[in-house]
C-alpha cells in the first residue's frame, strides 16, 4: 500500500461569477405585449399556442406575438443572430421561451 | 419552459450567462413525439406558475456550482488511488489517468509559447476560460506527450469559434463528438495514424489527444452527462475521436489545402460530428457505382430528425473516402469536385415519404423528378467534403455534423523549441 503524497494540479475551470440583474417583471400581464419564443423542438410551438390561449382571454389589453410566424428567422435551437434577439427585446414587455424536448 | 429532464441544463446556462434568477418553469417530459392535446394540457397545468414567474420576481438565488477551490489538490495514497479520487470528482472518462502533478503539467506546455494563464476563450457550458494550463492538466491526465499540446491548442481554436456550436455539440441530446482531422508534416514525428484503423484503439497520439479533448470538455466546459450534456445514448467516439488525412494514399490535393493552407502547413481540422456509418463496397469499380452506395447511406430519414431541419442541409459533413474507393474514382479521372457533384445530385430522399413522416420541408427547396418531389440532402456540392483516411480495404465512412455549421481548420503553431522537444518526446 502506498502512501505516497501528491501535490496534483486541478483540472476543472473556472466558471465566471458574473450575475447580472434579472429583468423587472410586470406585475400584471394586463395591456402588455408577450413575445413566444419557440426554438423549432417538436411540441414547442404547441405548447406555447394554448399558453397564448390560457392567457388571452385572462388579462385585458394582452397582445401576444408569436416570433415564428411574426419572424420565422427566430427559429432555431442553435444561437439566435443579435438582430432577432434585439428585434424579440423591442417587439415585447415579456418573453416566454422554450428548449429541450 | 423546460421539460423536467432538462431543467439542470437550463439552470446551469442561466447561472453561465450571469442570470440566475431566470424564471424557469418545468414542463413534465417529453413535449415531443406525444399528440397535441397531451401537449395543451401540460401548458395548461403549467399555466399558474407561468404567471406566478412571468409578474413577479424570485428572490431566491441558485446556489452556484459546486467547484474546487483550490488550484492544488494534495492526496496520500498510490497512484491509483489518485485515479480514483479524480474519478469520485467526475474530472474523468471512467478509465485511469495519470495524475498530473505540478512537475507533468510544467513538462506539457513546453509544447506551447503561450503563458500558462493564457486563455483561448470560454467553454460553455459552464463557461471557463480555457487556459493554457487547464488545457495542459488535462491533456497530462489523458496520457498525451507534449508534443501533441499544439494539436490541442489548435483544436480547440476551432471548437471555440461561432460555427462549431460548441454548445450544441456539449449539450444536446445527439451522440456528438468533435472530430479532429490532422493534415500535414506533422503527422510522421507524431504518428498519427492515417491509415489502418486510423478511427480505432492502438496509437498513443489519436487515443489521447482525443480523450484530451473529451476530459476538457468536461471539466473546463462542464459538460456533464445526463445533467448538462444531454447525450441521450452516447456514442464510443464520445472517448476520442482523432485520426490523420492519408494524404500519401490520396490521389488528390490534400484535405488542408483545399482549406485554403499551405502543403507543407500543419492543421486540424474540426467538426462536430456523429459517429462514422459505414460506405461499404467490395463490388462498385466505377465511381458511379461506388459513390450510389455511399449516397444511400447519406440519404436516411434520421437526417430529419426535428420537424423543420431545411437550415442543416446547409451544414458540412464529411465523406471519408478510404484510399481503394478514392483510386477507383480518381483512376477514372473524377476530381473531387466531380465526386462531389455526383454526391449533390444523388443524395435525395422522397418528399411524400418525409411529409407522411410529420417533416417540414421547405416547398422552394425541392426538387421536381421523374420519381416525384424530392428533398435534397444538401445545400451545394462543396459541402459535402472527401477526405482520404483509412488502410487497404474497400469500407469508407460518412459522418455528418452534429450541429457544426462547418469544418474549420486551423494551423498549428509549434512553440520556438520544438525541434527539442520531439527529439525528447518522439516515439
Amino acid at each position: 500500500m502506498s502512501d505516497q503524497q501528491w501535490r496534483l494540479m486541478n483540472p476543472v475551470g473556472d466558471p465566471p461569477r458574473a450575475v447580472f440583474d434579472g429583468a423587472g417583471r410586470p406585475g400584471d400581464l394586463s395591456g402588455k405585449t408577450l413575445g413566444l419564443f419557440w426554438n423549432g423542438k417538436p411540441g414547442g410551438d404547441v405548447l406555447l399556442d394554448e399558453v397564448a390561449l390560457c392567457l388571452s382571454g385572462r388579462f385585458p389589453g394582452l397582445d401576444i406575438v408569436k416570433f415564428w410566424e411574426a419572424r420565422p428567422g427566430t427559429i432555431t435551437a442553435y444561437g439566435n443572430s443579435a438582430d432577432n434577439l434585439r428585434f424579440m427585446a423591442q417587439s415585447a414587455d415579456l418573453v416566454i421561451g422554450t428548449n429541450a424536448d | 419552459m423546460a421539460t423536467s429532464n432538462f431543467i439542470q441544463l437550463a439552470k446551469s446556462m442561466a447561472r453561465t450567462h450571469g442570470v440566475p434568477e431566470l424564471a424557469i418553469v418545468a414542463i413534465p417530459h417529453p413535449i415531443g413525439g406525444i399528440v397535441e392535446e397531451e401537449i395543451r394540457g401540460k401548458a395548461r397545468s403549467a399555466i399558474e406558475e407561468i404567471v406566478a414567474k412571468a409578474t413577479a420576481r424570485s428572490h431566491s438565488r441558485e446556489a452556484a456550482d459546486e467547484r474546487p477551490e483550490a488550484s492544488l489538490i494534495s492526496l496520500a495514497g498510490s497512484a491509483n488511488d489518485v485515479s480514483l479520487a479524480f474519478y469520485r470528482h467526475g474530472w474523468t472518462d471512467g478509465l485511469p489517468i495519470v495524475p498530473p502533478t505540478a512537475d507533468a503539467v510544467r513538462g506539457m506546455l513546453r509544447g506551447t509559447d503561450l503563458p500558462a494563464h493564457h486563455a483561448l476563450g470560454a467553454m460553455p457550458p459552464a463557461g471557463s476560460p480555457v487556459t493554457m494550463e487547464k488545457i495542459a492538466v488535462n491533456a497530462v491526465m489523458a496520457g498525451c506527450r507534449p508534443t501533441y499540446m499544439p494539436v490541442l491548442i489548435a483544436a480547440l481554436e476551432g471548437m471555440l469559434e461561432e460555427g462549431f456550436d460548441l454548445t450544441g455539440v456539449q449539450t444536446s441530446t445527439g451522440a456528438h463528438s468533435p472530430l479532429l482531422i490532422v493534415n500535414g508534416p506533422i503527422r510522421q514525428p507524431l504518428r498519427i495514424n492515417c491509415s489502418s484503423g486510423a478511427l480505432g484503439p492502438g496509437w498513443q497520439a489519436n487515443a489521447t489527444i482525443g480523450r484530451a479533448i473529451r476530459l476538457i470538455q468536461n471539466n473546463v466546459g462542464g459538460a456533464h452527462i445526463g445533467t448538462t450534456d444531454m447525450t441521450t445514448l452516447g456514442a464510443a467516439e464520445n472517448y476520442t475521436y482523432c485520426l490523420g488525412e492519408n494524404e500519401e494514399r490520396s490521389p488528390w490535393t490534400a484535405f488542408h489545402v483545399d482549406q485554403g493552407f499551405d502543403r507543407e502547413d500543419s492543421t486540424v481540422s474540426v467538426l462536430g460530428a456523429f459517429a462514422p456509418e459505414q460506405v461499404s463496397d467490395h463490388v462498385g469499380i466505377r465511381p458511379e457505382e461506388i459513390l450510389a452506395v455511399a449516397a444511400s447511406v447519406i440519404s436516411t430519414f434520421s437526417r430529419f430528425h426535428l420537424r423543420a431541419m431545411d437550415h442543416i442541409i446547409t451544414r458540412d459533413s464529411v465523406l471519408l473516402v478510404s484510399p481503394e474507393h478514392a483510386a477507383s474514382i480518381a483512376n477514372a479521372g473524377w476530381s473531387k469536385a466531380h465526386a462531389q457533384a455526383f454526391l449533390f445530385d444523388n443524395c435525395r430522399l422522397p418528399y411524400g415519404r418525409l411529409k407522411q413522416l410529420r417533416r417540414q420541408i421547405d416547398p422552394s427547396s425541392l426538387i421536381q423528378t421523374a420519381e416525384g418531389p424530392m428533398v435534397p440532402m444538401f445545400a451545394r456540392p462543396d459541402a459535402i467534403k472527401l477526405i482520404v483516411a483509412g488502410g487497404p480495404g474497400k469500407h469508407s465512412a460518412y459522418v455528418n455534423t452534429g450541429h457544426s455549421k462547418k469544418i474549420l481548420t486551423k494551423k498549428i503553431v509549434l512553440p520556438k523549441a520544438w525541434a527539442q522537444l520531439l527529439d525528447e518526446y518522439r516515439e
